[in-house]
């Protein structure tokens, strides 16, 4: 599809690399954390100085075994966001409250095959649900006439690089990466939500509470006694875990203990048991409540900063 | 400025009852919680105090002390124009009933004072109906001898409006023409309340003029 | 008369403020000679540091994130492959253009350009409705000064020949089948088997490397030009592509995931963008209170008109005036590569020669980091 207001790629079309069976099949990382314990996670505000708000947050890379074949990396997550307060177009329609949109883009070069310009389900799945996350946060009637826009860019997301595609076992890595990623558009939301609510914060927009996102997943215990039970893991790595029974995103309000925004894939039921769904929640939120910590430690960082700032002067 | 802890939007300031919610706090469960993160600032005193910043406004006589947020986070701060706000914003467009204006600086309060105004990164659009040019003689006003597009005025917010503009007024001796170009780009200045003149040329062209401050 | 905070003033009469600054007595002590000061506290030719950090992405074959003060953009080098039975009229390859005239002759480089470009195998898009300025906001189609970036940055990949086409050609050939390594590489080293004559008549192009390079402002505080082009060119010089080859069997191009095997990109020279402004304040509305007068016959073009380099973001709105040059230095002597003049009428000859004389200053500067 060609767009006038960028340079297409030849007409001819393009297509992704697909790679030749490697002699050495890279083994799947093992999760050396404990089960509550979650990444670090590094994230800084004010990146984007024009911005009334602005952050940056990256995970950091699960320690890969054997180094990547094609890149000398693994993958992480890395997102930034940008908060601009800016009055409605003429367009917009008079309004007593502050209107949050919220846009998350990916870059073409975020993924292992690349990604068009054209916003695709993915990206408009992630920005209503990180709108929902916010949307009962802010106090909206603060701001009447304003536009608050929200907009994420996902520089790099998790999935792993093109080892995965091979000859041969083409369908099955496929399915494979497939399953990863969609596991692992769940981390990527409570990324997005976090960068999002670390941006509001930095931007000083009247909130109820600091929103933060966190995920827990189910997976089969891990334990080498061989229960064949089920564990809770916080923060969870597809790759690190060879089956995923269940995961929850949840957008958390720990002062208030309210869920703005809620998202579980499996059925934590079926393997869990009744307090499946419940001890799943409870885990996301309790991951929240650690994300929340480095959103305010982060603003907390930048005041400081500027008042030593202000008062070497 | 360095008084006062860091609170986080949420976290519990205080009492209603022996307190007042100020600036950047909402109340919730009865309780004033912080709705920005930033120094809360637990005022005893209340002055009235010129030199605020606009998200530290003081309240008006109360025996209650104010709690409130001062937002430091952030560097350009998060304005909006609210009724009674001051703004310096320029001509862009007129027609004989009303000119046309970009604001470009808002004071929060009903304070002339320049050091208090704010920077908006994105202009607001604001409109000066004929009528909201003087406070006298307002059936003699004409649009062409009060303002010039060009032209940087000081108005007073008098209605959110509508989905367009901000309605803004100029009609009070401190309020009009502040800063104001003569067709070859020299400047003029005030000579009277009506009129504006070029230094060099002597030129005169009619104005409604602020009095200067 | 009014007095108003600096941010204010520079808010409601942008160009008033840049003069004020540019002839704003330093010290008391009235000295001869002044430099002019900007609001942002750089002399009129002082430049921002660029930054680089490279290859920070995963999932690129090659990245960059360079940073000119509070402008920040990150470039990311994407390879994908275009079947040569994809291209209705293919142009001539680089191995033809060689051989056209003789054993030996030098490459043509004006011809394998051409077929460069016809083959549009450079895809540089911009990106800036990241949030990254108030006027680009986020959800909307690529702005005029995005369309624009993009087009320079592609005519300019073009025109210094940056990238040379054999090294984006995958050859093989469809009668063989016994596939021998040293036959099917596709190595720089075809220059060599050229000699060989017979062997290589039998291959092919197969298909292409098309290279995407994708840059995303993060920031955008003026210039966005000279770090965009910086980025594309810090990425490219940190570009690896795979090993390819012709897979008879499955009739399809296979890559080779040992990154020992992988080749990087070679470069044509190191072109750098240096851009400028010239602020001509004769041409402004003048305040009554400034003492630019005097002051501005020592401005650094005289009579009040300044060249400044790499503009921040308000002194962009203040220079009615453009100069942008693309020069490289790595051949020896500096060479000019592009140079673009948008706007006003102070430029002229003497002001390019000085024009160049930074430029050749600010290559050294962007050579030493990338």
């Amino acid at each position: 599809m060609s767009d006038r207001r960028r340079i297409n790629p030849p007409p001819g079309g393009t297509s992704a690399p697909v790679y030749a069976s490697s002699t050495a099949s890279p083994l799947p990382p093992t999760r050396t954390r404990r089960p509550d314990e979650l990444r670090k996670i590094f994230l800084k505000t004010h990146i984007t100085p024009s911005a009334t708000g602005s952050a940056y947050l990256e995970l950091p890379p699960s320690p890969s075994p054997t180094p990547s074949l094609s890149h000398s990396q693994s993958p992480s997550l890395k997102l930034t966001a940008t908060a601009h307060l800016a009055p409605l177009p003429r367009s917009a329609p008079f309004t007593p409250n502050l209107l949050v949109s919220v846009h998350v883009k990916f870059a073409p070069f975020a993924s292992p095959i690349r990604r068009g310009y054209i916003r695709d389900a993915g990206e408009r799945e992630l920005s209503v649900r990180v709108e929902n996350a916010l949307r009962g946060v802010i106090i909206a009637e603060r701001w009447p006439k304003m536009g608050l826009d929200l907009s994420i860019v996902v520089l790099e997301g998790e999935e792993e690089g093109p080892a995965a595609i091979q000859v041969g076992e083409k369908d099955a890595g496929g399915a494979a990466r497939k399953t990863e990623a969609w596991w692992a558009t769940m981390t990527m939301l409570a990324g997005c939500v976090n960068v999002a609510a670390a941006a509001v914060v930095d931007a000083g927009i009247d909130c109820v509470d600091a929103v933060a996102g966190g995920v827990a997943a189910m997976v089969p215990a891990n334990t080498a006694g061989g229960k064949g039970g089920v564990e809770v893991v916080l923060d969870p790595v597809p790759r690190e875990h060879g089956d995923i029974i269940a995961a929850a995103v949840v957008a958390y309000l720990p002062t208030r203990d309210e869920i703005t925004e809620l998202w579980v894939r499996g059925d934590p039921r079926a393997a869990g048991g009744e307090k499946g769904l419940e001890d799943l929640v409870d885990a996301a939120a309790s991951a929240a409540v650690g994300a929340r910590t480095v959103i305010l430690e982060a603003a907390r960082e930048e005041v400081q900063g500027r008042v030593e700032a202000t008062e070497g002067v | 400025m360095a008084q006062g802890i860091l609170v986080a939007p949420g976290q519990v300031l205080g009492n209603p009852k022996t307190e007042k919610a100020g600036p950047n706090t909402h109340i919730q469960n009865g309780q004033i919680c912080a709705s920005v993160f930033g120094l809360a600032d637990h005022n005893q005193a209340p002055t009235q105090d010129t030199n605020s910043t606009p998200v530290k406004t003081t309240a008006k006589t109360t025996d209650r002390a104010t709690v409130s947020v001062t937002t430091t986070t952030s560097s350009i701060n998060p304005i909006s124009p609210t009724i009674n706000s001051i703004v310096l914003a320029r001509v862009t467009r007129l027609t004989l009933k009303q000119a046309t204006v970009s604001i470009l600086a808002i004071s929060p309060s009903d304070s002339a004072a320049s050091s208090s105004l704010a920077v908006c990164t994105t202009p607001f659009n604001g409109q000066i109906r004929l009528q909201d040019i003087r406070a006298t003689e307002k059936d003699k006003v004409k649009m062409l001898q009060s303002f010039r597009v060009g032209d940087i005025v000081r108005a007073i917010v008098i209605s959110l409006g509508d989905q367009a503009a901000y309605y803004l007024s100029t009609a009070r001796n401190d309020l009009g023409v502040v800063m104001a170009w003569a067709d070859d780009g020299e400047q003029l200045v005030p000579v009277s309340w009506k009129e504006m003149e070029g230094m060099t040329t002597g030129k005169r062209e009619d104005r409604k003029v602020a009095k200067p401050i | 008369a009014l007095s108003l905070p600096a941010p204010i003033f520079a808010a409601l009469a942008p160009s008033s403020f840049l003069l004020a600054h540019l002839t704003q007595p330093q010290s008391s002590t009235k000295k001869r000679k002044r430099p002019s000061v900007r609001p942002n506290g750089r002399l009129a030719t002082e430049s921002r540091v660029p930054v680089i950090n490279t290859n920070s992405l995963a999932h690129a074959n090659g990245s960059a994130v360079v940073r000119l003060g509070d402008t920040a953009v990150v470039a990311g080098i994407k390879g994908e492959l275009l079947y040569a039975k994809d291209i209705p009229n293919p142009p001539p390859s680089s191995k033809r253009l060689r051989e056209v005239g003789g054993s030996a002759p030098p490459l043509d480089e004006d011809d394998e350009a051409k077929s460069l470009a016809e083959l549009g195998l450079l895809v540089p898009n911009v990106e800036l409705s990241t949030g990254s300025h108030p006027a680009h906001l986020p959800g909307t189609a690529p702005t005029a000064l995005a369309q624009t970036l993009a087009e320079r940055l592609l005519e300019t990949l073009q025109e210094t020949r940056l990238v040379s086409l054999d090294q984006l050609e995958i050859w093989g050939s469809r009668s063989t089948m016994a596939r021998d390594e040293e036959e099917m590489d596709v190595d720089a080293s075809e220059e060599q088997r050229d000699d060989d004559g017979d062997e290589t008549g039998k291959e092919s192009i197969m298909a292409y490397w098309a290279i995407y390079i994708d840059i995303l402002f993060i920031s955008l505080d003026g210039n966005a030009f000279d770090a965009a082009w910086g980025a594309v060119m810090a990425a490219l010089k940190n570009t690896t592509l795979p090993h390819a080859w012709w897979d008879e069997e499955r009739e399809m191009i296979l890559c080779d995931a040992d990154l020992e095997r992988s080749r990087s990109l070679t470069l044509r020279g190191l072109p750098v963008s240096v851009s400028f402004g010239i602020f001509d304040s004769t041409a402004e509305p003048r305040m009554t209170n400034s003492t630019a007068g005097a002051d501005a016959a020592e401005a650094n073009l005289g009579s009040g008109r300044w060249l400044l380099t790499d503009l921040d973001d308000s002194e962009e709105t203040a220079c009615k005036e453009s100069i942008s040059a693309v020069v490289d230095g790595a051949s020896g002597a500096l060479q000019l590569r592009k140079l673009q003049k948008v706007g006003g009428g102070v430029a002229d000859l003497a002001v390019m020669e000085e024009v160049l004389k930074l430029a050749e200053q600010r290559w050294k500067e962007w050579k030493r980091i990338l």
